[in-house]
C-alpha cells in the first residue's frame, strides 16, 4: 500500500467518529438543540417540530455545514492525518449557505452580506501567523485585540442574521460552526472547554438576538443596518490589527 | 408477527452476535486465523476484518429482510439458505467454497422469491437466471484459469494475458453482482425489487457481493500492472453504468449502497491493502483511486520523459509532460469527486426538472471550489522547499495574505506528494458522508411517520 493510500485510509477511520460522534452527530445535535431551546423556548425542541424541521430542511445545505463542523480542530477530536486549514472550512460553510434553499432569493443578498463579514473575520486572525493556513499557537496573547474585534463581528453577525430570519435547521448548524472557528484560540489543551465556550456563547447569542428581535428591532427598522454597518467595521478593524500584529 | 419469522430473525441476529462474539477479538491488530476442517489439511476458512465486517452485515441485512418479507407474501423460510450461503462465502479461503457460497446465496433468492414473479414467463426465468448465476460462470471460469495457471504456468506474453483474461472474469463475475440491481430494472425485472425485502436482498446478496468478492481475492492475490489496469477500467465502466443508472432513476438508492461499500472498503484499508483497493475500484465513490493508479501506471514514463526534455533544455515540453504528471490531483479532487456527487444527488432525488438539475450542478460546482479552497495545504510543502522558502523570506506579512493564498492554489500542480489532494479528497468525502447519513435519516423518520399516522383512528388528525 502506498503511503497516499495508507493516508486516506487514515483519513476516513479518523473521519466517522468526528462525522457522528464529535464534533459532528451527537455533540452538533446537542448544540443545535440548545440553540433552538434559546431562540424559541420549549416548543422549538419538540418532537413534531424537529421531525418538520428536517423533512423540511434542504440536505446538501445541511450536509456541508455538518462536515464543516466535524472537520472543526477541537480538542479532543481523532486526529486526522492532514489537517483541514480554516480557508476549507470557511469555504464550506460559505457553500453551505449558498446552497441553503430555506434562505429565499430575494433574501439572499441581505443575508450573504453579514455571512461575507463573518468569513472575513474568521479569517483575519490568519494574516497574524506565518502562515495563511492555520492561526499560531500564540495567536491570542500576540493579537488579543484583533481576537476580539474578530470575535464581536462574528456575534453580530449572527445576531443580524437571526434577524432577517435566517432561521433553518442548516442556518443553526452553520452558526455553530462559525462560532466555533471564531473562538478556537481560546480553547487550549482541555477537552470540555470548546464544548463550553460554543455552547455558552451560543446560548448568550441567541437568547439576546431572539428577545431583541421581538422587542426593539420591529420597531426601529434601521437597526438591522447600523448593526450590519457595525459588523463590517469590527471585521476590517480585525484585520487590520492582525496585520499590525504579524511579526 | 408469525412465529418462524421471529425465529427467523432472531436466528440472524444472532449469527451477526456470535460472530462478533467470537471473532472481533482473533482479528484484533490486523490478525487473520485459517482454520481448517481437521489436523494438517489445507484450511478451508479464514476469519480476518473482511470477513467478519461483511459476515456480520449480511447476517444483518438478511434479518431485516426476513422481517420485511412477512408482509408481501414471499417465502421468507428459504431465507436460511441466503443467510447460509453468505456467511460460507464470506469466511471461505479457497476459492471453489467461496464460489459455492456465492450460488447457495443466489439459489435461495430464488427459492425466496414468490412463483407468480417470475415462473409464469420463460422469458423472465431466463434473464433472472442470467442475472442470478451468470455472474457466478464468470467466477467460476476465473478460478479454473487461476488452477490451470498454478499447474501448468505460463510464460512471457502469455502469462500475462492469462492474468489478463482472469481478471477481467473476476471483474465481470464482481461488477455483474453489484450491478445487479440496476441490470434488473434495465431488463424489465423491475418488480423484483419493489418491496422492502427485495431492496434488503439485493443490497445483501448481489450489490455488496460484487465488491466483496474483488476484495477477498485481491488479499490474497499479487497483482501486475495488467492486473491493476484491468481492475481499474472495470471500476471505470463500472462507476459509469452507476451514474448512468442513477441518471436514468432506475434504482435511486444504488448509489448511496454503492457510497457505503466504498467506506466499508476504505475503512478496511490497514488490514488488507488491496482489498480496499478492489473495494474501492468497484464502487463509485472510489474513483480518486483508480485515476491514481491508472495514472501512476504511467509515472515512470513521463518522469523519464521529463527528465529527457529537460536534458535537452525543452522549456514547452517539459512544461506539458509536468502538467500531465500532476494534473491528477486537480482533476480527482476537481472533476471526479463532484461529478460523482452530481450522480448520486441526481440519483437519490430522482431529479426530472430543470429547476432541479441546475440545483444539482450547482451543488457539483461549489463543491469543486470547496475543494479547491482545501488546496492551501500545498502551499505548506511549497514553502518547506528551502529554495522556495528563500524566495519568500522577503515577503512580507501584508503580502503574504495573497501571494501564499495564490501560491497554494498554483503550487498544487507542481507538489509532487498526493498529501496535497488529501484535504480536497478529504473535505469533499465529508460533506458526501454527511449528506448520505443525512438522508436516510430522513427517510427513516418519513417512514416511521407515515407508521405511525397509519395507525391513527380515521378522523383523529
Amino acid at each position: 500500500m502506498t503511503p497516499a493510500l495508507a493516508q486516506f485510509s487514515d483519513w476516513v477511520l479518523a473521519l466517522l467518529p468526528r462525522l457522528f460522534i464529535y464534533p459532528g452527530g451527537l455533540w452538533m445535535l446537542a448544540g443545535v438543540l440548545l440553540v433552538r431551546l434559546a431562540v424559541g423556548g420549549a416548543r422549538a425542541i419538540g418532537g413534531r417540530v424537529w421531525l418538520d424541521d428536517l423533512l423540511g430542511a434542504d440536505l446538501p445545505s445541511l450536509a456541508v455545514a455538518m462536515s464543516a463542523l466535524a472537520l472543526l480542530p477541537l480538542v479532543g477530536a481523532s486526529a486526522l492525518p492532514v489537517p483541514v486549514d480554516r480557508w476549507a472550512l470557511a469555504a464550506l460553510l460559505t457553500v453551505s449557505l449558498l446552497l441553503d434553499t430555506g434562505v429565499r432569493n430575494a433574501e439572499r443578498p441581505s443575508i450573504a452580506l453579514p455571512a461575507c463579514a463573518i468569513t472575513l473575520a474568521i479569517l483575519a486572525p490568519l494574516a497574524a501567523g506565518d502562515s495563511l493556513v492555520a492561526l499560531t499557537g500564540d495567536y491570542l496573547s500576540r493579537a488579543p485585540v484583533a481576537f476580539g474585534l474578530a470575535v464581536a463581528a462574528v456575534l453580530l453577525g449572527l445576531a443580524v442574521m437571526l434577524w432577517l430570519g435566517c432561521t433553518s435547521l442548516a442556518g443553526q448548524v452553520r452558526g455553530l460552526g462559525w462560532l466555533a472557528l471564531a473562538l478556537t484560540p481560546v480553547y487550549g489543551d482541555m477537552w470540555p472547554a470548546a464544548t463550553v465556550w460554543v455552547f455558552g456563547t451560543a446560548a448568550v447569542v441567541w437568547f439576546g438576538a431572539g428577545r431583541l428581535k421581538t422587542r426593539v428591532v420591529r420597531e426601529q427598522g434601521g437597526l438591522i443596518g447600523w448593526a450590519l454597518a457595525t459588523q463590517w467595521l469590527l471585521a476590517f478593524l480585525a484585520l487590520g490589527v492582525s496585520l499590525l500584529a504579524a511579526r | 408477527m408469525k412465529p418462524g419469522t421471529l425465529g427467523l430473525v432472531g436466528c440472524n441476529l444472532a449469527v451477526a452476535g456470535l460472530q462478533l462474539l467470537f471473532f472481533l477479538p482473533v482479528v484484533d491488530g490486523g490478525r487473520t486465523l485459517d482454520v481448517a476442517l481437521w489436523a494438517g489439511r489445507p484450511p478451508l476458512f479464514r476469519v480476518d476484518r473482511l470477513s467478519l465486517l461483511f459476515g456480520v452485515a449480511w447476517a444483518v441485512a438478511l434479518a431485516l429482510a426476513t422481517l420485511a418479507a412477512q408482509a408481501n407474501g414471499k417465502r421468507w423460510a428459504w431465507m436460511w439458505l441466503v443467510t447460509l450461503g453468505l456467511l460460507g462465502a464470506a469466511y471461505a479461503r479457497e476459492p471453489v467454497l467461496f464460489y459455492v457460497g456465492w450460488e447457495v446465496a443466489g439459489v435461495g433468492v430464488w427459492l425466496s422469491a414468490p412463483p407468480s414473479a417470475w415462473a409464469t414467463r420463460a422469458r423472465s426465468r431466463v434473464k433472472m437466471a442470467a442475472l442470478v448465476h451468470g455472474p457466478g460462470l464468470a467466477l467460476l471460469a476465473a478460478i479454473a484459469l487461476g488452477r490451470v495457471g498454478a499447474f501448468v504456468p505460463p510464460e512471457g506474453g502469455a502469462a500475462q494475458v492469462w492474468t489478463l483474461a482472469a481478471t477481467l472474469l473476476m471483474g465481470l463475475a464482481a461488477g455483474g453482482r453489484a450491478l445487479a440491481p440496476a441490470l434488473y430494472a434495465w431488463m424489465g425485472l423491475g418488480a423484483h425489487q419493489e418491496t422492502p425485502q427485495d431492496r434488503w436482498l439485493m443490497l445483501a446478496v448481489f450489490a455488496s457481493t460484487g465488491p466483496f468478492l474483488l476484495a477477498k481475492a485481491l488479499v490474497e492475490a499479487r497483482w501486475d500492472e495488467w492486473g491493476v489496469w484491468a481492475l481499474t477500467l472495470a471500476g471505470t465502466a463500472m462507476l459509469l453504468g452507476v451514474a448512468a443508472a442513477a441518471w436514468r432513476g432506475t434504482n435511486s438508492l444504488l448509489p448511496l449502497y454503492l457510497a457505503a461499500m466504498a467506506l466499508i472498503g476504505l475503512g478496511l484499508a490497514p488490514a488488507s491493502p488491496m482489498a480496499a483497493m478492489g473495494a474501492i475500484l468497484l464502487v463509485g465513490l472510489g474513483a480518486f483511486l483508480p485515476l491514481v493508479s491508472l495514472l501512476d501506471g504511467n509515472e515512470p514514463y513521463l518522469r523519464w520523459a521529463r527528465a529527457a526534455t529537460v536534458a535537452a533544455s525543452v522549456p514547452g515540453v517539459w512544461l506539458v509532460v509536468q502538467g500531465a504528471v500532476e494534473a491528477r490531483y486537480i482533476v480527482t479532487a476537481v472533476v471526479i469527486l463532484p461529478a460523482l456527487m452530481l450522480a448520486a444527488y441526481v440519483g437519490a432525488n430522482r431529479l426530472r426538472g430543470g429547476a432541479g438539475v441546475s440545483k444539482a450542478v450547482l451543488f457539483a460546482a461549489l463543491l469543486a471550489l470547496a475543494a479547491i479552497a482545501a488546496y492551501p495545504q500545498a502551499a505548506v510543502e511549497w514553502f518547506a522547499r528551502p529554495a522556495v522558502g528563500a524566495m519568500a523570506g522577503g515577503v512580507g506579512a501584508s503580502s503574504r495574505l495573497v501571494s501564499e493564498w495564490g501560491l497554494g492554489l498554483v503550487s498544487t500542480g507542481p507538489s509532487e506528494s498526493l498529501t496535497a489532494a488529501l484535504p480536497a479528497t478529504g473535505v469533499a468525502l465529508a460533506a458526501f458522508l454527511a449528506w448520505v447519513a443525512l438522508y436516510w435519516l430522513r427517510g427513516l423518520l418519513t417512514a416511521i411517520t407515515n407508521r405511525a399516522e397509519k395507525r391513527l383512528p380515521p378522523g383523529s388528525q
